[in-house]
């Protein structure tokens, strides 16, 4: 369908260069734009440009926030002894969710993929190395468990080993709530390799 | 049209909220990509299949003419399970499915070059050492299936065979692949790119026993090295568009 307004087909085509929004859904956005208040349209656009221009990276952990450094940075409440190194700010978002964590946190900003042209250089991992200092305690790899993910565990702990700081990784293996029977040989395997005595 | 095959997995790349689109190696079709619905959601259905490296058992939709097709079904075939256990296993392994994902076009089905790589990802996976032999073979074979193999096996000048001669060095012409004894060339660089005696034997052992015997060769570190350097040129010169393996500078910036 062709609209009749140069400025409806406009929006359409911003709202469909958003990922996972098709031209169908575009359009549905756009109509129920025209619907709403005034008010609440220019609320919108303001969020928009807020996140723009008041949102960036934590100059010390790398994670998403306005004041830099981040809340998590400068918490006196946080064990500064441990760092939890994470492959993006979502997942920092996760593991706060749990409240398991009271610790620090490093957002490397991806995972290593040879394939994809991803190497070390183009991750946060020079400005983790220099983080660490006496104080930290102990070094947590809480990525992905994908063949990324493990690909960048094994390398950074390869680099940290002469460093002799705890380096643990989270378990890998059976999600909660499934069936052992279902799952597949290779999840079986790391599930096995990560039991734990009771 | 429904069709099953067997594939190694390539590469994965995220598409919409919850799916990927990934490149396969199949065993019938060469190299193609489907989608898969919603494996990165909770209702995954494909296991840790997908994963690259991975040897699958898949059922796809096929769409002729098009060069995006629908996974239905997905699962591990061969269990390899070490390939993930140390740096050199994982980089080695990644490197051969980088390799393939970098010199072969889609869909274009070569049923020995599948089997090639299904036996050099089952050769990292079992080997103890030397895992980057196992990366030499696959490569001296695979130039082979592409048409440019190298041709070791005597002098291309006096025709002496590879076993009787005893030189210190003899020349690699990369333009075909043929090797010119040090007799006949002396020192000159014009017939391409020197490789000491060691080298040359080397190449012939990875290029003419099987995969899984190539990681019982010992290669000191300077030879390794050279030997990876060599076969990189050769394969940028025959092959469009190659560049040097990701996956091998990673395993080489940790050592
Ligand atoms: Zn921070
Ligand atoms: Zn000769």
């Amino acid at each position: 369908m062709i609209y009749t307004s140069e400025t409806i087909e406009q929006l359409i085509e911003e709202f469909a260069q958003l990922p996972s929004i098709g031209r169908k859904t575009a359009q549905r956005l756009a109509m129920h734009l025209l619907k709403m208040p005034r008010e609440e349209v220019v609320k919108f656009a303001k969020a928009m440009v807020d996140v723009k221009d008041k949102v960036r990276y934590c100059s010390v952990c790398f994670n998403i926030t306005e004041s830099d450094p981040c809340s998590i940075c400068s918490s006196q409440k946080r064990n500064r002894k441990t760092i939890c190194v994470v492959e993006e700010p979502n997942d920092v978002i996760a593991v706060e969710k749990t409240h398991e964590f009271n610790g620090l946190y490093h957002v490397l900003g991806g995972a290593l993929s040879p394939l994809d042209g991803i190497g070390p250089e183009d991750l946060k991992v020079k400005e983790l190395l220099s983080r660490l200092n006496d104080d930290i305690d102990e070094i947590i790899l809480a990525l992905n468990p994908n063949v990324e993910g493990e690909t960048t565990t094994l390398y950074l702990a390869k680099l940290l080993k002469p460093l002799s700081i705890k380096t643990t990784r989270i378990a890998r293996g059976l999600p909660i709530g499934s069936d052992l029977e279902f799952a597949d040989e290779a999840t079986l395997t790391r599930a096995l390799e990560g039991r734990v005595a009771l | 049209m429904i069709v099953e095959t067997e594939g190694v997995i390539l590469h994965g790349m995220n598409y919409r909220d919850t799916s990927k689109i990934v490149t396969v190696y199949t065993k019938k079709f060469g190299k193609i990509k489907v989608v898969a619905k919603g494996v990165r959601s909770q209702k995954n259905k494909f296991g840790s299949s997908l994963e690259p490296m991975t040897i699958a058992s898949i059922v796809l939709y096929k769409k002729e003419h098009k060069d995006l097709h629908l996974l239905s079904k997905s699962e591990i075939a061969v269990v390899l399970n070490r390939l993930q256990e140390n740096q050199e296993r994982m980089y080695c392994g990644l490197a051969v499915v980088e390799l393939v994902s970098m010199v072969m076009h889609d869909e274009d089905g070569n049923g020995k070059v599948y089997e090639l790589l299904t036996e050099s990802l089952t050769a990292v996976n079992a080997a103890e050492k030397n895992h980057v032999n196992v990366l030499l073979s696959f490569m001296m074979k695979l130039f082979g299936e592409l048409g440019f193999g190298m041709n070791l096996q005597k002098c291309s000048v006096c025709q002496k065979s590879i076993d009787e001669l005893d030189v210190t060095h003899a020349f690699l012409r990369l333009s075909d692949g043929t090797m010119t004894c040090s007799d006949c060339t002396g020192d000159l660089q014009t017939n391409g790119t020197k490789v000491s005696g060691g080298m040359l034997k080397s190449l012939y052992y990875l290029q003419e026993n099987e995969i899984k015997q190539a990681s019982s060769l010992a290669l000191s570190s300077n030879v390794k090295n050279d030997l990876i350097a060599t076969l990189e040129s050769y394969l940028r010169y025959h092959s469009e568009g190659s560049r040097t393996l990701k996956s091998l500078s990673l395993l080489y910036s940790t050592q």
